[in-house]
């Protein structure tokens, strides 16, 4: 079981069962949705079981943390390994996350990934950690800027939500480039 | 499940057309929903061996010989001057192939194959569909072609679910059979790719679609 992870202002724990009708309210928002590549759309609250039902919270890599601020789940964000995607993205962890449209523009989520980057490079995940968004995603990308992030390659990546596939940028970020501020 | 991949006389400039910003970088993978297509690697030899040295699939490309020789595997899997080739992967496992040779004339003649394990589960489909958008929305290809010998009812199903259209007969020589064989071919314009496209996808390209009509009346778009 791994611990919680606390930041300035959001505190980051492994999703919990009783987190789904909270998850299921901020992601079935097509703004949200549109930018992302995994979930289905239309999204239920049976989809939102299943995502946590796919963590295990024994290891950072295999469980996804919902970013909690003043006790409310504002977003998620996971550092998982998938191996069907290792060709496309490299053989580490692969940093994902979403917001709460409602919670946009604080910096909450620069906050939460700076937060769990510097926990997973402490506990060891290895020395490169990889993450990407669709390519028109300029804010998604900009988080991944701040954080140290550099373009690495351009691929096509289905888009469950939308149906096909669409531009993806693939960036990846090297422990020695991570920015703690 | 496979259509055959017409060998044709390589040519000179590439006819890519003007390139995205976004896809300055080059772009060499595609996840689909199931699938991820990557450029053949020298360690797939031995596994496209097994699954291409199937008759059942070497008899329905035109250029997979057989016997196959893990030698001529490797020599296959390097692609040509004007080839793109993906590989077909699932869950860490080449399961088959994908892509095409551009003509000098911009289109693009469509070539799949699934190892016989892998058919029925509509892989093909779901690879090809990629591919095709990959040629269309990223390298701007005006439309492809494609053709599948006639004993071959599952590469005439993919290519109907894609949006293709029979456009006549053929003789295409098939390697493995050491003959020419009969083959339906099919063609599939850029216009027709995207309206097989989910509705969202359309609004995008449409401006594309009018660029490349106007192209080809010789009016600027």
């Amino acid at each position: 079981m791994i611990d919680a992870i606390r930041t300035d202002r959001l505190v980051l724990r492994p999703v919990h069962p009783d987190d789904a009708e909270a998850i299921r309210a901020q992601i079935a928002d097509w703004d949200v949705m549109r930018w992302l590549s995994q979930p289905p759309w239309p999204y239920t609250l049976q989809d939102a079981v299943d995502f946590i039902g796919s963590c295990s919270p024994d290891d950072l890599t295999t469980t996804a943390f919902a970013i909690t601020h003043a006790g409310a789940v504002i977003g998620v964000i996971d550092m998982r390994i998938n191996p069907a995607l290792l060709p496309l993205r490299g053989p580490g962890p692969h940093l994902g996350f979403w917001l709460g449209r409602a919670h946009w523009g604080n910096g909450y989520t620069t906050e939460a990934a700076r937060g769990l980057l510097a926990s997973a490079f402490a506990a060891g995940v290895g020395d490169t950690v990889y993450s990407g968004a669709f390519a028109d995603n300029a804010a998604s990308l900009r988080v991944q800027e701040k954080l140290g992030f550099v373009r690495n390659t351009e691929t096509l990546v289905f888009a469950r939500p939308r149906g096909r596939e669409f531009p993806h940028v693939n960036t990846k970020l090297v422990k020695s480039a991570f920015r703690t501020a | 499940m496979m259509v055959a991949c017409a060998v044709l006389p390589a040519a000179a400039r590439s006819a890519a057309g003007p390139t995205n910003p976004f896809l300055r970088l080059p772009m060499v993978t595609i996840a689909t929903h199931r699938l991820v297509l990557r450029p053949f690697r020298r360690s797939d030899a031995k596994e496209f061996t097994r699954l291409a040295g199937d008759w059942s699939v070497a008899s329905m490309t035109s250029d997979i010989p057989h016997p196959l020789s893990e030698g001529q595997a490797r020599g296959w899997l390097k692609p040509g001057r004007r080839e793109v080739r993906f590989a077909i992967e699932l869950e860490g496992r080449l399961i088959g192939g994908a892509g095409y040779y551009q003509r000098r004339s911009g289109t693009a003649e469509l070539g799949f194959w699934l190892g016989r394990e892998w058919w029925g589960r509509g892989y093909a489909t779901e690879a090809t569909r990629a591919v095709v958008h990959y040629g269309i929305e990223v390298k701007r290809l005006p439309g492809f072609t494609s053709s599948h010998f006639v004993d071959n009812n599952a590469s005439a199903g993919v290519l109907r679910k894609l949006g293709f259209e029979p456009t006549g007969r053929g003789r295409i020589i098939c390697t493995a059979r050491g003959y020419e064989v009969e083959a339906v071919t099919y063609w599939l314009p850029a216009r027709y790719a995207v309206q097989a496209q989910p509705v969202m996808a359309r609004a995008a390209s449409a401006g594309r679609w009018r660029a490349w009509l106007s192209r080809l009346a010789g009016r600027p778009a």
